[in-house]
């Protein structure tokens, strides 16, 4: 039997090492349970000629396709969108385009300022200290002074180039009035702790060979095992284990051998993600008086417009990763017939290979006699607006446990049910307007909306939602669930709202904010005899 | 495999021009696929699959019936063998997504200026 912990977490992907840090700097023994494995940096290919060609197999972001040992099936048939998340020590770090995104202060009181959703039980100014101390550990890059935010301690690491497509958009903005500033990426611009010097690939999304993005299996987990952190890999969580005083007592988990395991624990943390999360708390009947477990599920909607220019603006390279990003349209405009707004991303196209696919260049097939002409107008000639919209909770669109599915160890699988909502709907339309002229007044001759695609669900909200009452929440500002006082949550799970940024940043934050509150707290925390 | 079929079809897709190479002449159908297989073996067997549709018609029948998911595998295979052709690279100017380090660089205070200017956009905690 292992010893057991002071806190055990369940998941190793941001959250999971950003408290995992926290606690082992308070002297902790902390246990972290992770069903994947370290990711397998041999495979990827960014500096081989097949790149292109095997880039969407070892580092898709659909379990569904890429269906790893460790991956569970996930029943989508009834949502618009498809979950994308990566299990493994890293978790959706690994995958994503490390566009470093602090929420707004608007983004805390979206009920009191827009009449729709919830507040969040803190302010900006509250977590600024803690972006500020998270910012340090991902080795953001960027530039302080945005007016997109109020005033602070910029990120550690300088901003990336803005490169020919950064400055031409920059000075459309200028023209016609609107934000723009240098990319906020947790991408190391020069050498920086475990971190090597971004090498512009434009490769970000698919396994960063040069070691440059802040991905938590590089920049957290190996400091983390130095300070005495048991990560535990091949470790998929069955159930969370309860004592008759309503407490939870650990977690029962097979490794991939099949073993069954017990690891027990004072407090446990779940940072399994807007799926993971309510799908263990559902599993195992816990946290749930208010009904939201599962509940309120926000996946950010995403729309790409790119831009055809008759220079070459060398967008086979860049950050992928932004150059610049845009929140112009963020706040709420009522006379726009929808709420809430949307952050944009500048970003590269890439190589030949994908000039030619679906995405993002849809029913503008280049196949045929216009085959060499199309393709020298696209490539290296070509930039994209990323548009995260930001999603409103709605109790329909959750995350259930599926009658049928089942993973390879015969857990129940989740089943997602979700549907953009017309707000999202209009608020998308709006924003793709935009950008086509933002993109057309920096010269571009043409533009191309990408066609909606559904395997664009990188981001997993709302799913127990944080907040003072228990019954309209299913955790307490700062994570404790409010059935269970020996259960956290700290994962993006937690949001009351969406926001319309990338949100690892503020997953990134609240994990330290959640996990410092514990750190004080530690002698008045309950915990199993 | 009818590599003839394949080449016929791989020509209707991406055809000479502009200087450059039809996909047959690249050998899209010969060693071209070979080193696809090489990287992606799962695909030998859908691109069998849908070269057996596409028997029986005229290269052009064959291509506008294929169904969409056939299309797309039949297309991402063919330009993946065309693109990874050395000389196809050499002309198209691209080296692969090769190591371009960061060049520091000061953002010019001009571009800035005007968004400052402008002031803040955000809406304050009330």
């Amino acid at each position: 039997m292992p010893l057991p912990a002071d806190v055990l977490i369940i998941g190793a992907g941001p959250t999971g090492a950003v408290a995992a840090k926290r606690f082992a700097e308070a002297g902790m023994r902390v246990v972290v349970l992770e069903q994947g494995d370290w990711p397998d940096y041999s495979k990827a290919r960014a500096d081989h000629l097949d790149f292109e060609l095997t880039m969407g197999c070892h580092w898709s972001g659909n379990p569904n396709r890429r269906k790893a040992a460790c991956d569970y099936p996930i029943e989508d048939s009834d949502s618009d969108i498809s979950a994308v998340l990566y299990n493994a020590v890293g978790g959706g770090t690994v995958i994503y385009a490390a566009h470093w995104q602090r929420n707004m202060p608007s983004d805390f009181r979206v009920r009191t300022l827009d009449g729709v959703g919830d507040d969040w039980p803190l302010t900006y100014e509250e977590l600024q200290p803690f972006y500020e101390r998270v910012e340090e550990d991902f080795g953001v890059s960027g530039l302080a002074g945005d007016p997109a935010f109020p005033p602070g301690k910029g990120p550690p690491l300088p901003p990336a180039p803005l490169a020919p497509m950064g400055r031409r958009v920059a000075r459309a903005h200028n023209k016609l009035g609107w934000h723009w500033w240098p990319g906020p990426n947790a991408i190391a611009t020069r050498a920086y702790r475990s971190l090597n010097p971004c090498q512009q690939r434009a490769t970000c999304m698919w396994g960063c060979v040069e070691g440059a993005k802040g991905s938590v299996d590089r920049t957290h987990w190996p400091e983390n095992m130095q300070r005495g952190v048991e990560l535990i890999t091949g470790a998929r969580v069955q159930k969370l284990e309860t004592n008759g005083n309503g407490l939870v007592t650990g977690a029962s988990y097979v490794d991939r051998a099949g073993t069954r395991h017990l690891q027990k624990a004072d407090v446990t943390v779940l940072a399994a993600n807007g799926i993971g999360t309510p799908r263990l708390l559902l599993l195992s009947g816990l946290a749930n008086s208010s009904g939201l477990v599962g509940r309120r599920l926000m996946m950010h909607p995403f729309g790409t417009v790119v831009g055809l220019f008759k220079e070459d603006l060398g967008s086979t390279h860049g950050l992928w990763g932004q150059h610049i990003h845009s929140l112009q349209f963020y706040e709420t405009d009522a006379a726009r017939g929808f709420v809430r707004g949307a952050k944009w991303g500048l970003q590269p196209t890439g190589g030949p290979l994908s000039m030619t696919r679906a995405y993002p260049w849809g029913d503008n097939t280049i196949w045929g006699p216009n085959f060499h002409e199309d393709l020298r107008k696209r490539l290296g000639h070509s930039a994209m607006w990323g548009i995260i919209c930001e999603d409103l909770p709605e109790a329909e669109n959750c995350v259930v446990l599926d009658p049928k599915l089942k993973d390879s160890d015969g857990i129940p699988s989740p089943k997602l049910v979700y549907r953009m909502s017309e707000n999202s709907k209009r608020l998308l339309q709006f924003h793709l307007a935009r950008a086509r002229e933002s993109l057309e007044a920096a010269g571009a001759y043409q533009t191309v909306t990408a066609p909606l695609i559904r395997e664009t669900g990188w981001h997993l909200l709302g799913t127990t939602k944080m907040g003072k009452d228990p019954q309209t929440s299913v955790v307490d500002p700062w994570g404790r669930c409010h059935d269970v006082p020996n259960l956290f949550i700290y994962d993006g799970s937690i949001w009351p709202t969406s926001s319309g940024m990338n949100p690892t940043a503020t997953i990134a934050a609240m994990a330290l904010w959640c996990a410092e509150h514990l750190v004080q707290q530690r002698r008045l925390q309950k915990v199993p005899a | 495999m009818n590599t003839e079929l394949f080449e016929a079809i791989a020509d209707l897709l991406i055809p000479a021009g502009y200087n450059m190479p039809s996909a047959s002449q690249a050998g899209v159908a010969t060693t071209g696929l070979a080193e696809v297989l090489r990287f992606r073996p799962e695909l030998e067997a859908q691109i069998e699959s849908i070269l057996d549709q596409c028997e029986g018609k005229s290269s052009k029948e064959a291509l506008a019936a294929l169904d969409p998911a056939s299309f797309g595998t039949l297309t991402e295979i063919v330009a993946s063998a065309y693109f990874m052709n050395e000389h196809v690279r050499v002309k198209l100017h691209y080296d692969g997504q090769r190591a371009k380090p960061i060049v520091p660089e000061e953002i010019d205070s001009d571009l800035l200026k005007p968004v400052l200017d402008r002031g803040a956009i955000f809406r304050p905690t009330p």
